[in-house]
């Protein structure tokens, strides 16, 4: 126990998950789909979801990366 | 315009009728005293009986462009509408004519894991209570799967972010952590265009958050120039999404997926270790902390947060090469080799992917996770998995864990993001 105890004193690890490791096989995938209001035109509503997509804080890089961002357009112009 | 108009009068006349399967045939309990549980057979039954007249019932409350929505949904979401996507594939010139309502979700293919965040503005919040309790109800989707996030909402309720916000709350008690302000729909006090339909309707969403009144947006009701353009109410949505996904995360972490993933874990100058390994029995183990000795390991298997089995190394320790991916650095004391290469199970791949993570010790002997990320969602599940390691049907008959203890991860959250986190040990 004793010893147990003073190792962990001097435990140091650190580890980090490498970048550029390709994931494959079954991930998921997030899909974020905007849908528009009324009075709002396709590129109306495109221009939403690209600033949806701005103000996201997953800028993920590609690796990283499980969502999908489109649109369900609501034909209101 | 006046036709959009007429079907929003049409949708906030008919909106109590937008409700699942489920709610309708609990709403049908509850007036003829009936008490079944949730999932008994008298239940499944009883809902299979209700399902006609529901059905009509939503019908008649839909939106008119709910068909139109609905199939868009299924070209977007090709996972469970692989059949769809075929067509398209092929050209097929019936794909027009093709309506989601008639697929079931055996005809799709749910193979790949799919999750759905619904992120609707104004009036679309109508569409995505319909287009929730529809997928919900027709079992297209089940309620971990799919969920919604209201902006400017003209809606009476957000039906898509009630288990979110629940699941939320609960987390919040689990872990300790404080998510400040959760709410499935923003919408601001000075949006106009809402006020004025909450008294055409009365039964509207109220304002739950202050955007100061723009001259240049008068009517305060814009997505861009109003919503995204004020800093709180567009770093609000910001972090519901990003906890919406921390949610979504764990779901599928539950899940029992065991592929292998190559994912390299690298350690270098230590005595120890962290991670898990996966045995050729295709278990997950874990060697866990650095500084257990062979005969007391501490699995790391719980990571997984509650999905996966936990298993203990077998006494007396591994044998090098019989484990996936194992590559012990030289010991301490003939202690606790440390796995250089690990393969993990994809799904800790996710948690771990872009945490930099450490454990150190302190004066008093105390192990001390560190844990930095960019991600809310994978601080949350790391943070998670952390809490289960110590929960003591984990560690068995050993004492020295079955006493463990911790504080609460202290943390800062600046700019939407946790840093430089860490948990105590006593």
């Amino acid at each position: 126990m004793q010893a147990i105890t003073n190792y962990k004193k001097i435990i140091s690890v650190f580890c980090f998950m490498c970048f550029g490791m390709v994931f494959a096989g079954n991930l998921p995938t997030i899909y974020l789909l905007h849908i528009n209001g009324i009075d709002t035109s396709y590129q109306e509503a495109y221009n939403n979801l690209i600033a949806l997509r701005a103000n996201s804080p997953n800028q993920n890089t590609p690796n990283t990366d499980m969502t999908e961002w489109d649109l369900v357009y609501n034909p209101t112009k | 315009m006046w036709g959009s108009l007429g079907d929003i009068a049409h949708q906030k006349s008919m909106e109590q009728q937008i409700i699942t399967l489920e709610d309708y045939t609990n709403s049908y309990m509850q007036a003829y005293g009936l008490n079944y549980p949730v999932g008994s057979l008298e239940y499944r039954a009883l809902e299979s009986q209700m399902y006609p007249i529901y059905s009509e019932s939503f019908k008649e409350a839909e939106g008119a462009n709910f068909d139109v929505i609905l199939d868009e949904f299924g070209l977007v979401v090709p996972s469970r509408f692989s059949s769809v996507v075929q067509l398209l594939e092929r050209g097929n010139t019936e794909l027009k004519n093709i309506n989601l309502k008639s697929l079931t979700k055996a005809e799709g293919n749910p193979t790949n894991p799919a999750y759905v965040i619904l992120l609707p503005h104004s009036q679309g919040n109508l569409y995505a209570n319909e287009l929730y309790d529809y997928l919900i109800s027709n079992n297209l989707f089940d309620k971990t799967e799919i969920a919604a996030y209201g902006i400017g909402s003209a809606a009476n309720s957000n039906d898509g972010g009630v288990y979110m916000t629940s699941s939320l709350v609960s987390l919040e008690h689990k872990t300790g952590l404080d998510f400040g302000n959760i709410n499935s729909y923003l919408t601001s006090n000075n949006d106009f265009v809402i006020s004025g339909e909450r008294i055409l309707w009365s039964k509207t969403l109220p304002g739950n958050f202050e955007i100061p009144f723009n001259l240049s947006f008068p009517l305060g009701h814009n997505l861009i120039e109003v919503y995204l353009s004020n800093q709180a109410a567009s770093a609000q949505i910001s972090k519901m999404i990003d906890l919406y996904m921390s949610i979504f995360i764990s779901v599928f972490s539950s899940t029992d997926n065991m592929d292998v993933n190559n994912i390299g874990m690298s350690a270098s100058g230590v005595e120890g270790g962290l991670g898990v390994l996966m045995g050729p029995d295709g278990y997950v183990y874990g060697n866990g902390l650095a500084y257990l000795s062979s005969d007391k390991y501490l699995s790391m298997s719980s990571l997984i947060n509650g999905g996966a089995k936990i298993h203990y190394l077998p006494h007396g320790g591994y044998t090098p090469g019989t484990y996936y991916g194992l590559a012990p650095l030289s010991g301490y004391s003939g202690f606790a080799e440390t796995p250089l290469y690990i393969n993990f199970p994809q799904r800790l791949g996710i948690y771990y992917y872009s945490i930099g993570c450490y454990i150190s010790g302190d004066s008093h002997g105390n192990i001390v996770y560190n844990c930095s990320c960019n991600y809310l969602n994978h601080y949350i599940a790391f943070y998670a998995a952390i809490l289960d390691i110590h929960y003591a049907d984990t560690f068995g008959s050993n004492p020295e864990y079955t006493s463990a203890s911790m504080q609460r991860f202290p943390y800062a959250f600046i700019n939407g993001l946790f840093i430089n986190s860490s948990v105590y040990i006593p």
